[in-house]
């Protein structure tokens, strides 16, 4: 009975918020439209190079619907949407979804390895913070962390590519696996699909070479996960039930890692979800110095070329990612925080 | 002869922070017997909390705490004892209920999971069927009906009279030699105050738990308690029996709170004997020693 | 005020941070005559002295084109905190009237505002801001466009929630009864009470649009050469790693520089005068 009013109310937050999500999504769509449409230049001629003529840029821009009025346009857009369908690069001259689903899934991984090292690292290091608060090792992880957040992804990776990469020759400078390894792609995600062909050396050596990317696409993560833990974790210090579990005499690491953690990672949780996302941003920044084959390259050269629907794919397809990303988060907060689960209203 | 459970003896306490040092406390004794039920009053600021919390050793970490005295647990002295063994002692041997029950009880364990853990502090291999045996057992003892359904809950989802009864159950369910009642129930209304605290007082009786009670209110002090220290300022300005100090109170300042209190029964607000004046709001920032009363 | 400033002082890190700040801004506005060549900012060339590690007078080593990084990194400065200042200036106003609109009057008005600021806060900020310069022309007025369009619902999104605790006060209700009006009570009596955060976050955030407009210009898609930039010298000297390490590493510490004392001054005047997480 328990289990099924729990249910109940999960499944309604998630419906609600999944409607929330579809008509940002929506907006999302309209705006990235509009930003794409109000492009100098006729979009048709750029990409057709100067020497085209005026004939085929003509056909081309009534193949892209671009002598139609803009709402129309919208509406070829959404109908071509709804079917899966962003159109064809002008830049490969293929369907832009084929070339997503080529880069996407390096990004993903790495995105999604910089996320478990955020976590990780940042939510002990605020912990051990908060607990030995206005000692050294407090100063020494506020600094620390403050400078985490303090400088590009781009500049943390180039500094961690010097340092462990060349200076001490630990780990890889570029690529996502060693040109000896050949691999069936099934899922894209290079560590899945090494281990799905119980490759094991080949799944080692991708981890090591998503190692310093990931570590720098991570820093400023890491940091502010460590920041906003520290804060709330000497937010609950204060509450009545730490003193309560002290008069009980239970230890004081168990008090930080339990009974004052608890609490203190649910309202970091949303923000650290918005710190996730950004990474989807702050991926194209590390990508361009480790050389790793996922959406950068792509994303940049479709945006100095002026591939519209490039551009417009790409951007929706990330910020799909982004909602999906916020989601789960939110569940993940139904699930930790009680009040929620129960539908008692958030506090 | 056998020792007592409490014995405070010259407790002196000192804040010192970035604006200067504050004394809070000024040299307080006080005893509490076994099984013997002893209330600590005074108004806000007058140290009785701190003394509270120095008993069971929650302040002495601090920084920029200053404490000395003696404070003798079954007459073992708590303040040369190192941290570790002091500690074991709390939860197990001495234990502490708080002024809100609804916050003092953490928001994201089930009721169950919080006993469970408080029961391991004096036999940590207990297992989970064991623990919500003896859980359930004590909290039909503090009058809770269906003890199955309140283990499972989360504080928000009880009333605060029954976060109330939880947290007497919990503090009692190691059997404690001596229970700290810290203004228990101040945050809830009048009548469910009552009603809990005649099951506290039915249950140490019980129990043959000694009690330090720390409270504002004398009404609740004359029914539950059966000796009292009224504190001033940081100091002990009169002991004894409840009934006699009730009867013919000694100090002016125990006059004053006796006549604060409302009686419904007179047909006229009471006069203040003495000057009322001089005992004023008690601050926090205690005069140097020899502040007169 | 005197009060928090002292406070700010005695504080040994937000110190550090005043102390850095006074370096970058001081650096951008004398960078004339701190400068040792004051003309490498622009287009010069003297290939007789390219790629030179650090050394004298080329103290952080020469560019590609033998230009001193010394001098363009103080030049970067200028641009940088010129580029910061503007963004806050529009984005900061904008982002004040959305949310105290949103937050004061309710109904239709908060749901569309509100969910407009949802619609920008749902693409990461740096892919947004990359979006809207792929369409435009890069050049410095643009990439400040850019960065404000990504910015301004952060303020959006602050200010509505102090408005909304701040409409149930009671010095805002006495407004409302004495009858005045809704542009009074907005701006006169509950936008002082979301100063302190304001201020907060705008220094923090000096510090991030240094760090965004950066990440623009490394991916190509900010401020165009010749005009130096912290971002673009570092994407140029990424492919000339490890040798002319210079190239990258001090452009990329000028950047953390900055960044790092507003963040410090940020966080004291957080604690300070409070503010949003």
């Amino acid at each position: 009975m328990r289990l099924e009013r729990n249910m109940r109310s999960v499944c309604k937050l998630l419906a609600q918020r999944l409607a929330i999500s579809l008509l940002v999504l929506a907006g999302v769509s309209v705006l990235v439209f509009a930003i794409a449409r109000i492009i100098p230049g006729d979009p048709a001629r750029i990409a057709l190079g100067p020497n085209a003529t005026a004939e085929q840029v003509q056909k081309l821009r009534e193949q892209l619907h671009l002598d139609r009025p803009i709402w129309t346009q919208y509406g070829y857009f959404v109908r071509d949407l709804a079917e899966g369908d962003l159109g064809i690069s002008l830049y490969t001259n293929r369907p832009v979804t084929t070339d997503i689903a080529q880069f996407l899934p390096a990004t993903l991984e790495l995105i999604l390895v910089a996320g478990i090292f955020m976590i990780g690292f940042g939510l002990p290091l605020g912990i051990v913070s908060a607990r030995y608060r206005g000692r050294a090792v407090d100063h020494i992880i506020r600094i620390v962390s403050l400078l985490g957040v303090s400088a590009p992804s781009f500049v943390w990776a180039v500094i961690l590519m010097l340092l462990f990469a060349f200076f001490l020759p630990l780990f890889p400078i570029a690529g996502r696996i060693s040109t000896d390894f050949e691999i069936d792609r099934a899922t894209g995600f290079l560590l899945i699909d090494t281990l799905l062909v119980a490759n094991y050396a080949a799944f080692g050596n991708a981890l090591w070479h998503i190692v310093l990317p990931a570590f720098a696409l991570a820093l400023s993560g890491i940091g502010q996960a460590a920041r906003l833990t520290r804060a709330n974790m000497i937010e609950t210090y204060g509450r009545p039930y730490i003193e309560m579990a002290r008069s009980y005499g239970f230890p004081e690491w168990k008090i930080a890692s339990r009974y004052a953690f608890r609490p203190s990672i649910i309202p970091s949780l949303t923000i650290l979800g918005l710190d996730f996302a950004a990474m989807l941003g702050n991926a194209f920044l590390v990508e361009a110095i480790f050389a790793w084959p996922g959406l950068s390259r792509y994303g940049v050269t479709v945006i100095l070329r002026k591939d519209l629907n490039a551009i417009v794919g790409t951007v929706l397809i990330i910020s799909a990612a982004f909602l999906i990303a916020n989601l789960i988060v939110d569940l993940l907060i139904a699930f930790l925080n009680p009040r929620i689960r129960y539908g008692q209203g958030s506090k | 002869m056998i020792a007592p459970t409490l014995d405070i003896r010259d407790l002196r306490l000192t804040f010192s922070g970035l604006g200067g040092s504050v004394d809070v406390l000024h040299g307080i004794s006080l005893s509490i017997n076994r099984e013997e039920r002893v209330a600590l009053v005074g108004e806000s600021g007058s140290g009785k909390s701190v003394t509270a919390r120095s008993v069971l050793g929650l302040l002495q970490s601090l920084r920029g705490t200053r404490i000395s005295g003696d404070i003798l647990f079954e007459g073992t002295n708590l303040e040369s004892m190192d941290e570790s063994r002091r500690r074991q002692l709390r939860g197990t041997r001495m234990s502490m209920i708080f002024q809100d029950p609804v916050s003092s009880l953490n928001p994201v364990y089930r009721i169950g999971v919080q006993f469970r853990e408080v029961l391991a502090r004096s036999n940590p291999g207990i297992d989970a069927a064991e623990a919500r045996d003896r859980a359930a057992e004590i909290l039909s003892e503090v009058s809770i009906g269906e003890p199955g359904r309140v283990l499972e809950s989360f504080p928000f989802q009880l009333s605060g009279g029954m976060n109330q009864r939880v947290m007497i159950a919990m503090a009692l369910v190691n059997e404690p030699a001596l229970l700290v009642a810290d203004e228990p129930g101040t945050a809830l209304d009048v009548t469910v105050q009552d009603q809990t605290l005649r099951l506290m007082h039915r249950l140490v009786q019980e129990h043959r738990t000694s009690v330090l009670f720390i409270s504002h209110n004398l009404g609740i002090v004359r029914e539950f308690t059966d000796r009292l220290y009224v504190i001033y300022r940081g100091r002990i300005v009169e002991e004894g029996p409840t009934g006699s100090v009730f009867r013919a109170p000694g100090h002016p300042y125990t006059r004053a709170l006796l006549a604060a209190v409302p009686r419904i029964t007179r047909d006229e607000i009471p006069e203040f004997e003495a000057d009322p004046g001089k005992f004023g709001a008690p601050k926090v920032v205690h005069g140097p020693a020899g502040n007169s009363a | 005020m005197k009060r928090a400033a002292a406070i700010v002082l005695s504080n040994p890190m937000s110190l550090a941070g005043v102390i850095l700040i006074a370096l970058v801004v001081s650096s951008a506005v004398f960078a004339d005559l701190v400068a040792p060549f004051p003309s490498h900012r622009g287009a010069v060339v003297d290939f007789a002295n390219f790629n030179q590690p650090p050394s004298w007078p080329n103290i952080m080593g020469t560019d590609l084109v033998g230009r001193d990084l010394f001098s363009r990194i103080l030049y970067a400065y200028r641009i940088s905190l010129i580029l910061g200042i503007v963004v806050l200036l529009l984005a900061v106003p904008a982002g004040v009237v959305v949310g105290l609109a949103a937050g004061y009057i309710g109904g239709r008005t908060r749901f569309i505002l509100m969910r407009t600021t949802d619609v920008f806060l749902s693409i990461p900020p740096l892919v947004l801001a990359m979006s809207i310069m792929g369409v435009l022309e890069p050049t410095l007025a643009n990439g400040m466009m850019a960065v404000t369009a990504m910015w301004w619902p952060w303020y959006s999104r602050l200010v509505f929630n102090i408005t909304l605790a701040e409409k149930e006060e009671g010095y805002v209700l006495a407004a409302e009864l004495i009858g005045a009006s809704r542009i009074h009570v907005m701006f006169r009596e509950i936008l002082p009470n979301c100063f302190p955060a304001i201020i907060t976050k705008m220094t923090l955030d000096l510090g991030f649009v240094i760090l965004i407009a950066s990440s623009l210009s490394f991916l190509g898609l900010g401020v165009q050469p010749p005009t130096p930039d912290l971002g673009s010298m570092v994407a140029q000297g990424a492919s000339y790693l490890p040798d002319s390490w210079w190239l990258t590493v001090f452009p990329g510490l000028a950047i953390l520089v900055a960044v790092f004392g507003f963040n410090l001054l940020g966080d004291a005047l957080r604690d300070v005068l409070g503010g949003d997480q």
